[in-house]
């Protein structure tokens, strides 16, 4: 058997952004892999993918061949490339979603290849770094006096869709909001569940948490107190919501 | 009269002349021409298709599908005004084209006119969860890389249930 690791650039597009083209694609022919006797996992996170194949050594090898041919990364920098007895990973995953967790992954890698993982180059190591990293991050979870905002909607086949969670996606959309005034009424739960939501999105990476801005302050009380226009009173009579 | 539009952009295929069909309630006027390259549909849309919500005596809101193509850029100005929302539709099954949306949304930059954005990820019947999801992420990198904050939902145009849900997110998000 054999195991091939390594980590590699997602292509720059003509206008210089860094995106997983056809990651879709790469997720498709990999679930082949899932089918076959490969067992390993895929990562991608912030512009880079991060793959471990574990398998009957001739079709590792073939794999391997293969992928460091594909037009849609770029960049491959493989740092385990040898026989093993024993697998590390008894299925073949993927987590390609740039902001979950992905440290369990990882955590199995490394306990297994401690010895490898030791002898890493520093530019090695900064290659797994950026996807081990998020271990190390704490999160503050107190929202008292702050300003939350999203910086994406969280992947919704991935996440509940209670209304809790689409009425926070709604109101962070925009404009960045006072914790305190999403409490107000409780128009969106109570306060225990407005945080359990916060604390998921923020698990996901996906808010922002700042400092008050006290010249923004008058704007944001605007926007709250704001009167939905006939528009919208409109479409909801439309779709016969009142 | 409180006229406001809703620009539904796309490439060939993803279902622009469906939901415009679904949603409105006159049949859009005959934009449908043969196309003239064969691009494995036997019409295309050459121009906008339009459809209309009539609200009240004095309020409508216009559905205006055009084409996501760059060289269709000039029907983008022209639906560029009063814009109530901007739904940009994804055809899974086939990588999109990042150039383009890319243009679309430096052209239409939501974030900077406070344009309500969705990105609808359609044919999603013919993928499997992963693949879908995985595809949303590709988007939703691009939409970061904007600053775009906007959900990328799945969308049936077919379904009159699909398109409502999505009028709802609209309106919510304009509210």
């Amino acid at each position: 058997m054999k195991c091939i690791a390594y980590f590699s650039k997602a292509p720059l597009t003509k206008r210089g952004i860094c995106l997983p083209i056809g990651l879709s694609d790469i997720v498709k022919a990999s679930n082949r892999n899932a089918k076959s006797k490969m067992t390993g996992f895929l990562c991608y996170r912030q512009g880079y993918y991060f793959q471990v194949i574990e398998g009957p050594h001739e079709e590792v090898e073939q794999l391997a061949l293969k992928i460091s041919t594909d037009s849609r990364h770029s960049d491959p920098c493989i740092f385990i490339n040898q026989r093993i007895n024993k697998r590390c990973f008894t299925e073949w995953r993927v987590s390609v979603f740039d902001l979950i967790d992905q440290s369990q992954l990882f955590k199995q890698f490394i306990k297994i290849y401690k010895i490898e993982v030791a002898n890493f180059t520093e530019q090695q190591k900064l290659g797994i770094q950026k996807f081990y990293d998020l271990k190390n991050l704490s999160y503050s979870k107190n929202y008292e006096g702050k300003n939350l905002r999203l910086i994406a909607w969280p992947d919704l086949n991935h996440i509940s869709h209670s209304q809790i969670v689409i009425d926070l996606c709604v109101k962070l959309t925009k404009k960045s909001y006072p914790f305190n005034q999403l409490l107000d009424n409780e128009q969106f739960g109570t306060r225990d569940q407005v945080n359990a939501v916060l604390n998921q999105f923020q698990n996901l990476g996906i808010l922002t948490v700042t400092e008050p801005d006290v010249l923004k302050k008058q704007e944001i009380g605007i926007v709250h107190t704001k009167t939905p226009s006939s528009f919208f009173g409109a479409i909801k009579k439309f779709l016969g919501m009142r | 009269m409180d006229y406001q539009k809703l620009a539904i952009i796309g490439e060939v295929g993803a279902g622009k002349t469906q939901i415009v069909q679904t949603l409105s309630e006159i049949s859009p006027f005959g934009t449908e021409a043969k196309s003239t390259i064969d691009i494995g549909k036997e019409h295309t849309t050459v121009g906008i298709d339009y459809g209309r919500i009539t609200l009240s005596d004095d309020m409508a809101l216009g559905l205006y599908g055009v084409p996501g193509q760059e060289r269709y850029s000039f029907l983008w100005e022209f639906v560029n005004q009063s814009l109530w929302g901007l739904l940009i539709l994804i055809k899974y099954g086939k990588t999109p084209n990042y150039e383009n949306l890319d243009k679309m949304l430096t052209f239409f930059s939501p974030e900077k006119s406070e344009t309500t954005c969705i990105v609808a990820i359609t044919h999603c019947e013919e993928g499997d969860e992963l693949s879908i999801a995985a595809l949303g992420q590709e988007i939703r990198v691009m939409l970061m890389h904007h600053n775009v904050v906007a959900p990328v939902i799945n969308l049936d145009p077919r379904s009159q249930e699909s398109a409502k849900s999505l009028l709802v997110l609209f309106n919510a998000l304009n509210n």
